[in-house]
């Protein structure tokens, strides 16, 4: 009860209301019926239910576009080091083939001159079959840049150049080969099919020269954020010292592993004796497939990948 | 070495070795030092030089390197050729490539060695070419025997091959030799039958290994 005409309210809510109200007279008579008045406060904007849904939205599209941003950061920067390796290893691969190269095809003649100028003897026979292998590590050293300075423009069809490979091996022994693609092939950055095709090969060499396979079966397989690569046979399998540190004198399966580390990809080699071989190589990440993210299709100028 | 009575005069075959890598004409040099019925005349670093050297020294024998600076093996052997007719030229390279290696031989060469067989097969090879026979490594040989009966490309299906390699799409490769995109469909399917490819990529890969093409 007041005295004043005049009656506030602050912090209404939106919302319908109805006023009612009672008054005296001087002399204290009271209007027992009183009076209604009825209104609404319409809600303002920013207390509409559709307000508050779309500042939800928005808030959730900022975030979903910050984590979608960074994943390209992320899959840009993989990309950016990945371009530097190509770039590096060509010049890695000329380099060796000016001077490693042609150092060693060099000094073999002068070798050949030593052997030239020895007479008949125990010198000579031993300098005779040194010099064989020689020839042999400068052939390897050939083809080995070779692999180096062709792979930014060999097949980008992994599973082409798989199925060659295999069944160039198999040739040579009694084995069959068979490759399997599952999923639809996709194209994968240079350097990541190269040292998939490298762990491959290693794996396929590895089959045929020590498994004593009857069946050797390569499988890749395309996911959508993963490519999956198998190489298994029926041989006789690896004892598990050798599993664990390789055959004396070679550097296979630590090559395997390294290649793999370095693409961020895990392997995994499983074999037991009699039990044939498998090796299972998994490579994660958007890299892969050196693909950009799904808003940058509406951003111009983009390299497309071919 | 060929048994020569001690009291006729012994032919001594003249070598010119042009190859851009000191250490290889190192080796040669020294390799042939060791030979009494030949010597080492002049050395040439490339292809221009290369000519120069014959010129001068007309030599009984050439050896040439094929990727040199400023000009390569495969022009100075046509140049030389075509001031000498008769010039013998022996090929010497780090790779086989079929393609390459009948570029040299049709340029004029007699002789295509693997830089990795010259201790065994360079003297040889000098003496059988100076004789006027024809010689080629084994490896070399067997890369030009298994594509003898293929079709070889054309100027044009090179160059198109060419800037596939490069990267090019087929519309890209029509605007660059001023072709309809239909006509360069046509070259690339004939490429792809020719090589034996399963696709542009594969036909690339063949293309370098067999020396159709160099690395861009």
């Amino acid at each position: 009860m007041v005295n004043d005409r005049e009656v506030q309210y602050s912090n209404l809510p939106p919302g319908s209301y109805r006023f009612r109200v009672m008054a005296s007279n001087n002399s204290g008579v009271w209007n027992e019926k009183g009076d209604l008045l009825d209104f609404t406060i319409d809600p303002a904007y920013y207390q509409t239910g559709w307000f508050r849904a779309s500042l939800a939205c928005l808030v959730f599209l900022v975030f979903a576009a910050l984590y979608q941003y960074r994943l390209h950061r992320l899959a840009h920067e993989f990309n950016v080091r990945l371009e530097e390796r190509v770039e590096e290893r060509t010049r890695i691969a000329r380099d060796l083939h000016d001077t490693l190269l042609q150092t060693f095809q060099g000094l073999m003649l002068r070798f050949q001159v030593v052997d030239e100028l020895l007479p008949p003897g125990k010198a000579k026979d031993e300098l005779q079959s040194t010099l064989e292998c020689g020839d042999q590590a400068v052939v390897e050293a050939r083809n080995a840049v070779h692999d180096l300075r062709s792979s930014a423009t060999t097949t980008n069809d992994l599973a082409d150049a798989l199925r060659a490979l295999g069944n160039e091996l198999v040739t040579k022994g009694t084995a069959t080969f068979r490759l399997v693609v599952e999923g639809a092939a996709r194209n994968l950055h240079p350097i990541v099919r190269d040292e998939i095709y490298r762990i491959a090969r290693e794996a396929l060499r590895n089959a045929v020269a020590h498994g004593g396979a009857d069946h050797i079966e390569a499988g890749i397989i395309y996911e959508k954020h993963l490519i999956q690569l198998r190489v298994r046979d029926d041989g006789k399998g690896m004892p598990p010292e050798v599993l664990e540190k390789g055959r004396a004198g070679h550097y296979g399966l630590s090559g395997m592993r390294e290649r793999a580390r370095a693409i961020g990809a895990k392997l995994t080699i499983s074999s037991g004796q009699g039990a044939g071989t498998e090796i299972a190589l998994s490579v994660p990440g958007p890299a892969v497939y050196g693909k950009p993210p799904f808003w940058s299709r509406w951003l111009p100028s983009r390299r497309t990948l071919r | 070495m060929v048994a020569v009575p001690k009291d006729l005069e012994v032919t001594v075959i003249r070598v010119l070795a042009v190859d851009d890598h000191a250490v290889v004409r190192d080796g040669i040099a020294r390799l042939i030092g060791t030979q009494s019925d030949m010597e080492l005349v002049a050395e040439a670093s490339d292809g221009v030089e290369a000519i120069e050297q014959f010129r001068k020294h007309h030599p009984d024998v050439a050896l040439m390197d094929l990727q040199m600076p400023n000009m390569g093996g495969i022009d100075a052997i046509s140049a030389i050729r075509d001031g000498f007719p008769d010039a013998r030229i022996i090929v010497l390279t780090t790779y086989a490539g079929d393609v390459q290696v009948m570029r040299a031989l049709k340029a004029g060469a007699q002789g295509y060695l693997l830089k990795g067989m010259l201790r065994k097969e360079l003297l040889e090879t000098i003496r059988a070419v100076f004789g006027g026979q024809k010689r080629l490594s084994a490896e070399v040989a067997a890369g030009v025997a298994q594509h003898a009966l293929d079709s070889a490309l054309s100027p044009r299906e090179i160059s198109v091959l060419k800037l596939i390699a490069c990267g090019n799409a087929n519309k890209e490769i029509a605007a660059q030799l001023k072709l309809t995109e239909e006509s360069v469909k046509g070259y690339v399917k004939n490429i792809l039958l020719k090589l034996g490819a399963n696709d542009r990529t594969h036909a690339v890969t063949l293309g370098l290994k067999r020396g159709i093409i160099d690395l861009p």
